[in-house]
């Protein structure tokens, strides 16, 4: 593949935060990449580095404690350069420039990520104002426009109501405008729907889909519900404590999944018209100050060999793009570096 | 004090910063120059030595006859500063003693009593907080002439307002929690459960409480004293010898600046124990505060 | 409205009852006219002055001219001043709104943005000397450091008056020894506020639109870490008039605290009456209008 393609592309990263009890890896040498375009759904338990990966692709891993430890993000902007996302300082005019205008982000909880004290108009045109250098005329009709395109009703009235005025539904809905109000081409949506109501998630879901069709951004879906993933994306990257244990395409994943914990959350997951009993994934996820030895999966996993409890497995590349990070596979599979 | 709050004051000390360590070291030290200092010095407070009169203190004068110098007539400041010092302690001590004591009581009637006794108690709490502790100090003290014992009920009654409030609150909190309502089906009178339960619930925030009132018990006591409206010479008070040092300042600034720092002192470590002791016991109080 | 007016109406009911209790208690306790005279004074110099102050009439008859006088914003005579105390206080109160509107000033301005470079530079050498001189500037007491200032300032170095009033010079120490407090207060206030609020999601919506920083934390942050600062400073406004009473003392500036104390010393009931009544009023005037700016800084309160 021609490097040019990816628009983003996250080489070996490593996200490291200092805690009393030690260094917590979060994010722990972790690769994948987006096209232009695409949407890469990332799943994961929570604590397993999703939203860590989302605030080092923003640059905002931030303070004393947190700091990127390795491996480089690269982003293709606009204009078609190059850039290396973790080289800059986060508060650099080119970070800034990236963030919001380029890279755009949307965050769980609709209630507390809106600022209380302003209007939802104001906090949409915050943006366009800063990104676009228009008047304050200007993003106020933007912002009407971003409102009307979210599916918001009597949008020249909704943007001077205040976050608390609104429901989940809508508040996500503005959300989601804010975050496409200076058009970016790449879209990371971190759990969007988890603390809505099942029939409300699906209207987002929908809109969040017709909106990419329609803008033809990329998106980077993080969830835990693999039943999202399968509707919103193409790719999908497993996480577990920090790692990538297994990436393939969205087809590959539900209906060949090679390493245990990916077949773990899927037997775990209810389908219609499946009959068998769910089977959920024995153990907890471990702590992160206390990772196991080996295979940090090993304890939970049933199909655990020796080797698996002294060593940590390294990548496979097995047929087409699917990769595994298992001992499994040491026969079938193409070691990588 | 209940056991959790003692076994956290306990694993805390281990991680004591020094500073506090610092802090308690001088208190410490403080409050046996306060006991045992008015025993082995042989100068007392009072006596007047005319010919010794605005002596220099040995840090400035080698040959001085008083080790922190005399005041204007002839009266050793070492040991009126260690008086004052003990003024100070023994109207803190004894005034959140009171304090604490009417405070908890008044809190368990209003929160176990309720109805119109409770509003009661809450009015007056109310009505004293609409204004300022030191105006309703001077007033009380213009009225009774204040002495030790004046200053000590006065200023201890008047901080009955936190601890009632935390009182009332805790008992109204926990009335409805389930081993509350066990121990009132096994048959515990109400006034068991609320000594048991309630006492063991408050004890962290009520010493919290009560190292903050420490320090401005003090504090008033001096302030008023400074401003002529609380304790009137003869009595030694470190307020007092502050305020009649300012005469001299020009010329015998020791005077005023060696009480100055004692009371400074005295406030400052009662305040970082505060402080410290609200972060061991109650992370929460520090939000609330 | 109706959440104004209910408050109002508890507001004046809290001060029927301050008033009530404040005129028997110094009714009851001694005789003013003792302390007024001289100890040899003749028993008619005496009950001349009694009659004169109004003290001769049955304590009800002396509520009931009170109650009347109050109605009409009339409280009494100063014993020492032989004035009308709202004449009194009119002249002195300006002077004490000065003092304590420039510390309060002081106390703000440098306070809050002491509080934020304390804040965003947490845990760094920088926070700790801010945080350690705010709780100094605080906790050491008004009267202390207002000696040391007047012993160094202008007893040793002659560079300010040490006390009385005037041009402006006369205004630098008691306007800093009374401002240090409330600033040392605000600082450590506006900091703890400040590192609570950057904290939350808001703020990484904030940056994630790729605001510059200084526009996070002074539009986004600010505006909310403020409020318990807006709190504090209401709460503190009894405790202002009280530091006045300390602050006018050691400077000798002739303030309404000033007078308070004169009149305390001299028994001059009217005088403290009067007192009592414009400190609780001022107290509830603080309340209502942090009410108020909440209100404007925060949609999420409506009073109604």
């Amino acid at each position: 593949m021609v490097e040019r393609d990816k628009l983003l592309d996250v080489q070996g990263l490593k996200t490291y935060f200092e805690t009393d009890r030690g260094v917590v890896k979060a994010v722990d040498d972790i690769s994948y990449h987006v096209k232009e375009g695409e949407t890469v759904g990332i799943v994961g338990e929570s604590g397993c580095g999703k939203s860590v990966t989302a605030l080092s692709i923003m640059n905002l891993v931030q303070g004393p404690r947190g700091r990127v430890a390795g491996g480089k993000i690269m982003y293709t902007t606009k204009g078609g350069e190059r850039v290396e996302i973790t080289a800059l300082p986060p508060y650099s005019p080119k970070m800034r420039a990236i963030r919001g205008s380029e890279i755009s982000m949307i965050f769980q909880e609709p209630m507390t990520a809106l600022n209380p004290v302003y209007t939802i108009g104001e906090q949409i045109a915050e943006t366009v104002c800063l990104h676009q250098k228009v008047s304050k005329k200007k993003g106020r009709e933007r912002a009407i426009e971003m409102l009307e395109l979210v599916g918001i009703a009597a949008p020249s009235r909704r943007i001077n109501e205040y976050p608390h005025q609104l429901s989940g539904g809508m508040r996500q809905r503005a959300m989601i405008g804010m975050a496409l109000s200076c058009d970016p081409r790449f879209l990371i949506a971190d759990e969007p729907t988890t603390a809505l109501d099942v029939t409300i998630e699906a209207q987002i879901l929908d809109l969040m889909l017709h909106l990419q069709e329609k803008l033809g951004m990329a998106m980077q879906f993080i969830t835990h519900d693999l039943g999202v993933i399968s509707t919103m994306a193409k790719r999908v990257v497993v996480m577990y404590t920090g790692h990538v244990v297994e990436k393939a395409s969205v087809d590959d994943i539900f209906y060949d999944p090679r390493h245990p914990y990916t077949k773990g959350l899927l037997a775990s997951v209810p389908t219609l018209g499946r009959q068998e009993r769910l089977v959920p994934i024995k153990g907890t996820v471990p702590n992160m100050n206390e990772l196991p030895k080996g295979c940090y999966f090993s304890p939970r996993c049933q199909e655990a060999m020796d080797i698996c409890h002294q060593e940590e497995p390294p990548s496979y590349q097995l047929e087409g793009d699917h990769i595994v990070k298992c001992w499994l596979w040491e026969q079938e599979g193409v070691r990588l570096p | 004090m209940s056991k959790r709050a003692l076994s956290s004051i306990l694993t805390s000390i281990k991680k004591m910063p020094p500073m506090i360590i610092i802090c308690f070291i001088l208190l410490f030290a403080m409050i046996a120059a306060a006991v045992f200092l008015p025993f082995l010095e042989a100068i007392d407070p009072y006596t007047q030595n005319l010919l010794g009169r605005l002596a220099k203190p040995r840090f400035l004068d080698p040959a001085s006859k008083y080790v922190l110098g005399s005041d204007p007539i002839g009266r050793d400041l070492l040991s009126r500063t260690v008086y004052g010092l003990a003024c100070s302690l023994v109207i803190g001590a004894l005034g959140v003693i009171i304090g604490t004591v009417l405070g908890v009581s008044l809190g368990m009637l209003s929160g176990l009593g309720g109805g119109i006794l409770d509003n009661i108690i809450m009015a007056v709490a109310e009505l004293q907080q609409s204004i300022p502790r030191t105006l309703i100090l001077i007033v009380v003290v213009v009225l009774v002439r204040p002495s030790v014992t004046v200053m000590i009920v006065v200023l201890g009654v008047l901080s009955w307002n936190g601890y009632a409030r935390l009182v009332r609150g805790q008992i109204l909190s926990i009335r409805e929690e389930e081993y509350v309502l066990c121990s009132k089906a096994l048959g515990a009178s109400q006034f068991y459960i609320a000594v048991k339960h309630v006492l063991k619930n408050i004890a962290s925030p009520i010493i919290v409480l009560s190292t903050s009132n420490l320090s401005s018990i003090i504090l008033s006591e001096s302030t008023l004293s400074f401003l002529g409206v609380g304790l009137q010479p003869p009595a030694v008070s470190l307020g007092l010898m502050i305020s009649s040092g300012r005469d001299h300042l020009a010329t015998s600034w020791w005077l005023t600046i060696i009480p100055s720092i004692v009371l400074a002192l005295l406030v400052i470590t009662t305040s970082l124990i505060g402080d410290w002791l609200r972060d061991v016991l109650d992370p929460q109080l520090r939000h609330g505060a | 409205m109706a959440f104004f007016v209910r408050r109002i109406s508890r507001a004046v009911i809290t001060l029927c009852v301050v008033l009530t209790i404040v005129f028997f208690a110094t009714r009851i306790t001694g005789d003013p006219v003792m302390w007024l005279l001289p100890d040899d004074a003749s028993m008619e110099a005496i009950e001349n002055t009694r009659i004169r102050l109004g003290l001769d009439k049955p304590i009800h008859e002396q509520f009931s001219i009170f109650v009347k006088g109050v109605l009409q914003g009339d409280f009494g005579t100063s014993f020492l001043h032989r004035r009308s105390v709202t004449s009194l206080f009119l002249e002195r109160i300006p002077q004490t709104v000065k003092l304590m509107s420039w510390a309060l000033g002081l106390g703000i301005v440098l306070g809050i943005p002491l509080g934020i470079i304390a804040a965003l530079n947490r845990n760094s050498a920088l926070d700790r000397f801010l945080m350690t001189s705010s709780f100094l500037a605080y906790s050491i007491p008004n009267f202390v450091l207002g000696i040391f200032f007047i012993l160094i300032f202008s007893l040793t170095l002659r560079w300010l008056p040490s006390g009385g009033y005037g041009n402006w010079r006369y205004m630098i120490m008691p306007v800093v020894t009374y401002g240090a407090s409330h600033a040392g207060l605000v600082a450590r206030l506006m900091r703890s506020s400040m590192l609570d609020v950057i904290r939350r999601d808001f703020i990484r919506t904030a940056d994630s639109k790729g605001l510059p920083r200084h526009t996070v934390i002074m539009k986004h942050a600010f505006r909310i870490a403020v409020l318990p600062v807006i709190t504090l400073i209401g709460l503190r406004l009894p405790h202002l008039i009280s530091g006045s009473f300390v602050i006018e003392t050691i400077y000798a500036w002739p303030g309404a605290g000033r007078l308070i104390i004169q009149a305390a010393k001299n028994r001059d009931f009217p005088v403290l009456q009067y007192a009592v009544f414009v400190t609780a009023i001022l107290v509830i005037v603080a309340n209502l209008l942090v009410d108020l700016a909440y209100g404007l800084l925060d949609p999420r309160i409506k009073y109604d």
